[in-house]
């Protein structure tokens, strides 16, 4: 009712270009209210990146944005890739010239974090207490909440109904466990149909480990360095071998990244967050998603969640504070639950019609809100990005068959290390 | 070896040179939408330019191009000027002048650009030019290479000193002499700096990674380098990509292929 | 008189000052930036030779080190060794002179991001070209890009495919040499390889020499930017050179002084290699003449 309510005034705004103006117009105070606030003007950059979907979704928030908003110009940045985001990012600090705004994951958060130049989270016009608790503690340092999660999502398995259908195979049950996972991936690649498909890196890695009861970092406050020596991680990682050789190895996954595989429906099964759905939808692929399977320590998924953060030296503080707010709250929220793109951190907003969609794919959809129970993150600090890639490097040379085990898990051990202490 | 050989030879170097162009050409060519072919294809059944339109949409194919002219209409004849005027000069100045001149010139084509990236970057950010189209026509101002300030003076010096010393005695400054006596007669080596300061400049990609990041100022090989991370499916938009990038580069070799490629050779150099 | 000559000087100015402000003044600066830490937010701090300890105990420069000397050593002889044979192979005036000059300096002007984009393609294990052509002969290739060996080799294949330049001034070079040289090989009854070992390898030693040493440089910075798009240094550093170790650690992470720390090595390293190769050079010329 009350989302309705915000909608209609930002449809109003965005129709009459002046809605917005009158304060007494929004009525309540809710998160929105910081997005339409009338005092708000000048220019905001913005910088993300992602997929096709994911940027063309956050485009039409900053739309939505800028039509409750009609006399600040809001000018977006989208980059395709993490590496090339990052460094933009870098030399924008270094230039004095960094976006007053940009969303981040929480594992390439520390950096940041760590060089003082994000400015912690106003929390006035957002409802934290109605966020799930994991993204918050991931994006938060020293008891501050430094840059506002704007989804929460977790990894899982996308199957495509049809490739299921034409192997006769029977889609798997929720509650799946590994040894499920290898017999349905074994059926399929019986009838010929590549099985499954995963990258070849930490996202996929590590809560297979924690599922099979182990540990991929040894401290999520204080990592000194990635493990992958245990019984359990070794039981993982063995488990991963075996499902690759009847799904897609890594001669195949350098012909076709596993996202698009997936999505041209040349292998049943993906492992993957939340991000992928939108460019799923595009590709028409009829699919549906499950949990990860459970393993000795029961179905464990890894946290995946982006936040805003804003520049300390942002010239327009308080726009880029609502910018933020509005994508969580119920304006841009719902654009991005309905695009697919997020899970929404705002519980209220998860359980809303909007991300539930039934008649958009994934059907059920709940499996991702489900999942938030179970969710384990990776750590927050300034190296986690190199000590994530110098596993990620290791991880595709043993998936590719060029590392023995015992030299992955020797090598991981010294090169994550290496990468903590910095 | 016999004249038949020759002749082979050459052939077959153009066709192994010139096959991977032409399946890159017609690639691009290949309708959108299409699995990816499973075999190599000459040319495609049904021949569209959907990828061009399809990059169009990704990229803002407009913006990248008018920067990219921005640069170019700029660093080029930028180049021409400072390269030309120091062939010339270098012509006419004294042994020790030009000994030292030419030595620093060879010295720093030795010079491995790392050692430039950092004092430039220091230089841009305290001249407030980070994030500008400034850093990516500043080359120019070295004459993008000291490559083109010796062609430029290998050509000036095959024309007849006396020719600068009657312009002299009849009292012409050195601008003067250099705009009217030694440019008219220099036209294929001013095409080929030309040329090679344009191919330099339209694919300047590394300058605009280190020194200008940001939307409005990006040039078309920023733009399209983002393509790299499409996949097989949308391989003809690569290839458009690919193609658009090239062909411009490609067509001034062509123009200038005749003097270009003979400014190091005596025959074809006579033209000049 | 004299006008004229303070003429000759205001229009070599440019060059100069432009030369001066972007390429000799940027190069002694990075040099001092070499000795000190510094991130761009804060002041630079001296720290003396102790940035150059660091780096020689640090895995990732010595690695980089080795992948550089290693695609070096590949490129620079295939670069100059294949301009070479193209230049023998074509230095006689015949049909498509014009064509198949254009055609082997054609990939020395296309922009490095194309050559990037294209390469992917051509490495694809399942969709290139090469991977189709041994496929259809049941063999196959595996994913280059992840194998340390085929990476570099991609590296290195694009490197000497952009030869162009020394091709052309081989071609000139080999053009410029006296015909009746050759002639009296030939009546001496010299074959091909006695023709090319007495008479055009020591003609041609000087302009070799001068490429070899160029290409040095150049042959790392032609792959620099396909490298960072294609391979991005990887599979475990095995294509992550100097140069793009200096891009990585000066502009990525923000440590300048590191990033200029490695460009200095790269050039006294340079330099080095110049300088012993130049004495080799003039070492062998007295002994022909002698």
């Amino acid at each position: 009712m009350r989302r309705t309510a915000l909608l209609m005034t930002v449809l109003l705004a965005a129709a009459c270009g002046h809605g917005a103006d009158d304060p007494t117009a929004a009525g309540q105070p809710s998160p929105t209210q910081a997005g339409s606030s009338a005092a708000l003007s000048g220019s905001l950059r913005i910088q993300a990146a992602g997929g096709e979907g994911e940027l063309k979704a956050l485009q039409e928030v900053v739309a939505a944005f800028e039509a409750a908003n009609p006399r600040l110009t809001v000018d977006f940045t989208g980059v395709a890739e993490q590496g090339d985001h990052l460094a933009k990012l870098t030399a924008g600090f270094a230039a004095g010239n960094a976006p007053d705004a940009f969303l981040l994951n929480y594992r390439r958060v520390g950096a940041f974090l760590e060089r003082q130049v994000v400015d912690p989270v106003r929390t006035s016009g957002v409802d934290v207490a109605d966020f799930y608790k994991a993204p918050v503690e991931a994006f938060s340092r020293g008891g501050t909440l430094q840059c506002l999660p704007q989804n929460a999502s977790s990894s899982v398995v996308y199957v495509n109904e049809t490739l299921f259908a034409k192997a006769g195979v029977p889609l798997p049950s929720a509650d799946w466990t590994a040894d499920d996972l290898l017999k349905t991936a074994g059926a399929l690649a019986a009838k010929g149909v590549e099985s499954i498909a995963f990258e070849p890196g930490t996202r996929t890695v590590a809560p297979f480990v924690w599922s099979a009861g182990g540990e991929y970092v040894d401290s999520t406050d204080r990592p000194t360095r990635i493990t992958l020596g245990s019984p359990e991680a070794r039981s993982a990682l063995e488990l991963l071998t075996q499902l690759q050789r009847s799904g897609f190895d890594a001669r195949q996954r350098a012909a076709e990244d596993p996202q698009d595989a997936f999505g041209a429906g040349h292998v049943a099964m993906l492992v993957d967050s939340r991000r992928a759905v939108p460019g799923l939808r595009k590709a028409g692929v009829a699919f549906d998603v499950r949990p990860l399977p459970k393993g000795a320590a029961g179905s464990v998924s890894l946290l995946a969640s982006d936040g805003w953060c804003v520049s300390k030296a942002s010239k327009n503080l308080d726009a880029a504070h609502a910018f933020a707010a509005f994508t969580v709250g119920d304006g841009g929220g719902t654009v991005l639950a309905e695009s697919g793109r997020s899970v929404p951190v705002s519980k209220a907003l998860a359980q809303s019609p909007a991300f539930l969609a039934a008649h958009k794919a994934p059907e059920t959809a709940q499996v991702f809100l489900d999942s938030i129970g179970t969710l384990r993150r990776l750590p927050n600090v300034a190296n986690q990005n190199e000590a994530e890639g110098a596993a990620d490097d290791l991880l595709e040379q043993y998936f590719a068959g060029k590392l023995p085990l015992a030299e992955l898990v020797q090598e991981v051990d010294r090169a994550t290390a290496a990468a903590y202490a910095g | 070896m016999t004249r038949g050989a020759g002749t082979a030879v050459r052939v077959v170097l153009l066709v192994v040179l010139l096959l991977p162009a032409a399946l890159i050409v017609t690639g691009s060519l290949r309708r959108l939408g299409l699995p990816a072919p499973s075999g190599l294809e000459l040319l495609p059944a049904d021949p569209s330019l959907s990828s061009y339109r399809d990059l169009a949409q990704r990229v803002p194919v407009g913006l990248l191009l008018r920067n990219s002219l921005v640069v170019t209409g700029i660093a080029v004849p930028l180049t021409l000027l400072v390269a030309s005027w120091a062939g010339f000069a270098l012509t006419q100045l004294g042994e020790r002048q030009r000994r030292f001149a030419l030595g620093a010139a060879i010295t720093l084509l030795l010079v491995p650009l790392p050692m430039l990236w950092v004092a430039r970057f220091v230089l841009y950010l305290r001249l407030g030019l980070l994030d500008t189209l400034v850093p990516l026509i500043a080359p120019a101002l070295a004459a993008t290479t000291p490559f083109t300030v010796l062609l430029a003076y290998r050509a000036f010096r095959r024309i007849p000193a006396t020719q600068w010393e009657a312009a002299r005695l009849e009292g012409a400054s050195a601008w003067q002499t250099w705009r009217r006596i030694g440019l008219p007669q220099v036209k294929a080596t001013t095409t080929a700096i030309a040329a090679i300061a344009f191919v330099f400049h339209w694919g300047n990609y590394l300058d605009a990674l280190l020194y200008a990041q940001y939307e409005d100022v990006r040039t078309l090989p920023v733009g399209l380098a983002e393509l790299i991370e499409l996949d097989a499916s949308d391989q003809p938009v690569v290839f458009a990509a690919a193609v658009l990038l090239a062909l411009p580069a490609l067509l001034g070799l062509l123009v200038v292929q005749r003097t270009l490629l003979s400014t190091t050779d005596r025959a074809a150099a006579d033209m000049d | 008189m004299t006008g004229y000559r303070a003429g000759l000087r205001w229009l070599l100015l440019p060059w100069l000052l432009g030369t001066l402000l972007l390429v000799v003044g940027p190069a002694l600066i990075t040099a001092g930036f070499a000795f000190t830490r510094y991130d761009a937010l804060s002041p630079p701090q001296l720290a003396g030779f102790a940035v150059f300890r660091d780096l020689w105990s640090d895995v990732e420069f010595r690695r980089a080190l080795v992948s550089t000397l290693v695609i070096v050593a590949l490129a620079v002889p295939l670069r100059v060794g294949g301009g070479l044979l193209l230049a023998l192979l074509l230095h006689r005036r015949r049909r498509l002179d014009a064509a198949t000059r254009a055609a082997a300096y054609a990939p020395s002007v296309v922009p490095d991001v194309a050559i990037a984009l294209v390469w992917l393609w051509v490495v694809n294990p399942v969709y290139g070209p090469i991977g189709l052509i041994t496929s259809a002969f049941g063999a196959g290739i595996g994913a280059v890009l992840l194998d340390p060996a085929g990476a570099r080799l991609t590296v290195v294949a694009i490197s000497v495919l952009s030869l162009g330049e020394g091709f052309l001034v081989l071609l000139a070079a080999r053009r410029e040499l006296p015909q009746p040289l050759y002639d009296l090989a030939r009546t001496e009854g010299a074959g091909v390889l006695t023709e090319f070992r007495l008479v055009t390898l020591p003609l041609l030693a000087p302009v070799l020499g001068l490429l070899t040493a160029r290409d040095l440089v150049v042959s790392l910075q032609v792959v620099m930017v396909p490298t960072l798009l294609l391979t991005n240094g990887g599979p475990l550093g095995a294509t992550k050179t100097l140069p793009l170790l200096a891009y990585e650690r000066g502009f990525r992470e923000l440590e300048l002084g590191d990033g200029a720390a490695i460009a200095l090595l790269l050039t006294l390293l340079t330099g080095l290699v110049v300088a012993v190769q130049f004495r080799l050079l003039r070492r062998w010329n007295r002994a022909v003449a002698t």
